[in-house]
């Protein structure tokens, strides 16, 4: 072996300078790199960004589902240039004035539902008008309304169409709603299973899109809200104390007149019952049963949606 | 050209960073958002309505009308009616889960508001309950009670009865009127028409004079069963409420005897010279459970009640006492220190199939099953002496009480209410007391002089 005085050997020292060599020129490239001027950034043009509310109380993101239903009951642009001129505003506050066609479905000691979303024209309208307003939408021959009671009904149409966001969906809603209750969907997503599960696959042209589904467990949600604030009171008067008590769970279905009377009260069953609550079974059966009769007529019950709480299963527990 | 090489290079591999990342963070902030559509519940499912049971209910409980009348033994009915309603208000209050009104402070009522209850008056007073009747004096002496219970709120009946006494039994009336409410009420099966034994303590701390006492179940008819002459302890009354078996420390040994109440006369239930401790029924009254200490060890024993050969039902090392029958009689909870300290066990009636339920720390003592069965009470030593429940399989255990000392659980019949003798700290005085299963209500039982471990009794036939 030829070493040097430092003990390396030809290969060695080669390989040495060919390390240092290229340590200098990497240095090198990146201090070049650094003084490089970057590319310059392409940035994107502000959007303006105009808020509505801080939070909004629904969604107004259009739907497929809901558009092609705001679709189907608008009349043809071309057709009818009428309904361009009214306002929604009049459909809003229907008159409980019984006519022939039109039989207003509000109770005039129903107070109006308050925890359902917003209410918007198409929402509003009594059902036969909707499904008056269908029919007429669907027609050709409905081109030119002669009648005033059908010009209103067809402005309804018409805003729900013109406003996407909460008109559109409120229209998609009524539709679907009236499908679901009705059971006469056109499509497969008109059925309750489709109701409960609408994912963006069901929203092909078809009535049931999310709003309504949503909707409805919504209005289920506002009537139980609703008769169990009435109930308690009575509950709390009747209901036994005692140890476990609170394990008790009584079911029972309450079947409900528009009008939010009571028709008939049904025990359907108890879980929960063991050894030491056993005493207080009974008891509680009762009290459920009582207090759901007592209770009515339940107030804040939308008639316009009676068909999905006519009857109504609730599950009584104490805390 | 080239100087952008290394540059490009780097922001390449971190674009590849970002790239690999970004499924990541996709993904972590697709996370938290919930689907538009879900549903809390189908539509076929019921919805929950969770509601407050009240803490107390008011009760209004008008004087009983006496509709004609008339002086009995037990004083004029017009009083008989006042003093009923009275005690059915007492009782009510005495459960702990009313909240009674009157008769002090009500309007009298007619007699035909007893049938036809003014609803809305009630109801403007704030009732949610009301219990209306009378009392009438018969040909023959004796009186008709009868009780009308009826719902405010609900604007309905709830339950009648009537009972037909002597004037001397008016008391007892009452308190089967309360038990029908009560019962129609909770759920709950009565005990306000029962009687409690107990040991009633007088003197100073030193020398303190223990007598066997009884009552009825609100301390009213109270009488001293002994003399105090020998110090009497334990006591507990029999099912069918005909004897009494207590502990008498008599020339300093103690000794069990049964205590006949209806001819006064007492009897030895062991003639051993042995210390006998810690009585107990049967449920059927059949037999009886005792503990025995022999040259240093303590067991439990069974003897039939008429006499015979006992049984030794335990037999390890150490102390085992406090035996008490579950309600169908097949087994026995009690207390042992075989593991080194109090604890509980259970066994069969004769003795086998033995084991240990209470795990929880501390010592636990003076077991006492519920005779609705689902539950044994018991005296938890941890620092304080506390009153608990737990399930006869150990679990579920529930501190009823929080002070110094309170002992010697003793079951209502229903087993709805737990009572027990409280020790004061600082001056050593002793009470009964009586807490609903709850652990709410908790309340003292009013005694003439100090008392201590009381004894429930069943509910009078």
């Amino acid at each position: 072996m030829n070493r040097n005085h430092i003990g390396m050997d030809r290969t060695e020292q080669s390989g040495l300078a060919a390390a240092v060599i290229i340590h200098l020129a990497l240095a090198a490239a990146l201090w070049l790199g650094m003084r490089t001027v970057p590319e310059p950034v392409i940035k994107p043009e502000a959007i303006s960004v105009s808020l509505i509310g801080e939070i909004a109380p629904v969604s107004t993101a259009p739907n497929a589902a809901v558009e092609a239903a705001a679709e189907a009951i608008q009349p043809a642009p071309s057709a009818d240039p009428a309904p361009k001129a009214s306002a929604p505003a009049p459909v809003l506050l229907p008159k409980p004035t019984p006519t022939v066609d039109v039989k207003p479905v509000s109770a005039p000691k129903v107070t109006p539902p308050k925890i359902i979303p917003p209410k918007t024209a198409a929402k509003t309208v009594p059902k036969t008008v909707l499904k008056k307003t269908e029919k007429l939408a669907k027609s050709e021959s409905v081109k030119k309304p002669a009648t005033t009671a059908k010009a209103p009904v067809k402005s309804t149409a018409k805003s729900a169409a013109k406003l996407p966001g909460k008109s559109a969906k409120s229209g998609g809603f009524g539709k679907g709603f009236e499908e679901r209750i009705a059971g006469v969907g056109g499509s497969a997503s008109a059925t309750p299973a489709a109701a409960k599960s609408p994912g963006p696959g069901t929203a092909s042209g078809t009535a049931t899109g999310t709003p309504a589904s949503k909707s409805g467990a919504e209005v289920r949600r506002s009537v139980t809200t609703a008769l169990a604030s009435q109930i308690r009171p009575f509950l709390q008067s009747c209901a036994p104390s005692g140890v476990d008590v609170d394990k008790i769970s009584t079911f029972i279905t309450v079947n409900l007149a528009s009008d939010g009377d009571v028709t008939s009260v049904a025990f359907d069953k108890q879980t929960g019952i063991n050894e030491s609550n056993r005493p207080q079974a009974d008891p509680l059966r009762q009290c459920a049963v009582k207090a759901a009769k007592q209770a009515a007529p339940y107030r804040g019950l939308d008639p316009e949606y009676h068909d999905l709480w006519r009857s109504h299963k609730l599950q009584l527990k104490a805390r | 050209m080239s100087k952008y090489i290394l540059p490009n290079f780097f922001s390449r591999i971190f674009a590849a960073a970002i790239i690999l990342l970004l499924p990541f963070g996709v993904a972590s902030a697709q996370t938290p958002a919930a689907p538009a559509t879900v549903q809390t519940a189908a539509d076929d499912e019921p919805e929950l309505v969770e509601f407050d049971t009240a803490k107390l209910r008011r009760i209004a409980v008008p004087a009983f009308v006496a509709p004609a009348p008339a002086d009995t033994p037990a004083g004029n009915s017009v009083n008989l009616g006042r003093q009923i309603a009275d005690v059915i208000a007492s009782d009510m209050r005495a459960s702990g889960l009313f909240e009674p009104v009157g008769p002090s402070g009500l309007r009298a009522i007619s007699l035909s508001e007893v049938t036809a209850p003014q609803y809305g008056y009630w109801k403007g007073r704030g009732a949610d309950q009301l219990i209306e009747g009378f009392v009438r004096v018969g040909g023959d002496g004796n009186l008709t009670v009868g009780c009308y219970l009826y719902d405010v709120n609900f604007t309905g009946e709830i339950t009648r009865l009537g009972f037909v006494v002597t004037p001397g039994e008016w008391r007892r009336a009452a308190h089967k009127c309360a038990d029908a409410f009560y019962s129609k009420v909770t759920g709950e099966k009565p005990f306000f028409d029962s009687r409690i034994a107990y040991i009633a303590e007088s003197g100073p701390k030193g020398k303190r004079v223990k007598r066997l006492a009884i009552m009825d179940s609100d301390g009213a008819n109270h009488k001293f069963i002994t003399s105090g002459q020998s110090t009497a302890l334990t006591p507990r009354y029999s099912p069918n409420y005909r004897s009494i078996l207590y502990l008498s420390y008599t020339d300093g040994n103690p000794r069990i005897y049964v205590y006949d109440i209806d001819s006064g006369r007492q009897r030895l239930i062991t003639q051993s010279r042995n210390p006998t401790f810690a009585p107990r029924w049967s449920p059927d009254g059949q037999m009886i459970l005792y503990s025995m200490a022999v040259a240093g060890n303590t067991d439990i024993y069974k003897i039939p009640v008429g006499g015979g050969t006992p049984v030794r039902l335990t037999s390890a090392p150490g102390i085992e006492v406090g035996g008490s029958f579950s309600p169908d009689g097949r087994q026995i909870v009690f207390e042992s220190d075989r593991s080194g300290s109090q604890q509980l066990y259970l066994m069969d009636s004769d003795g086998t199939n033995q084991r240990r339920i209470s795990f929880q720390g501390g010592r636990f003592a003076t077991p006492e099953w519920s005779p609705r069965g689902d539950l044994i009470a018991f005296t938890r030593i941890a620092g304080d002496f506390r009153v608990g429940t737990m399930r006869p399989d150990g679990s579920n255990l529930r501190l009823l009480t929080d002070s110094w000392q309170d002992e010697a659980p003793t079951w209502a019949p229903n087993g709805r209410v737990i009572q027990f003798f409280r020790t004061a700290k600082n001056n050593g005085k002793t009470g009964i007391w009586q807490v609903d299963l709850t652990g709410e209500n908790e309340r003292q039982l009013p005694t003439p002089v100090d008392g201590s471990d009381p004894a429930w009794g069943p509910v009078l036939p």
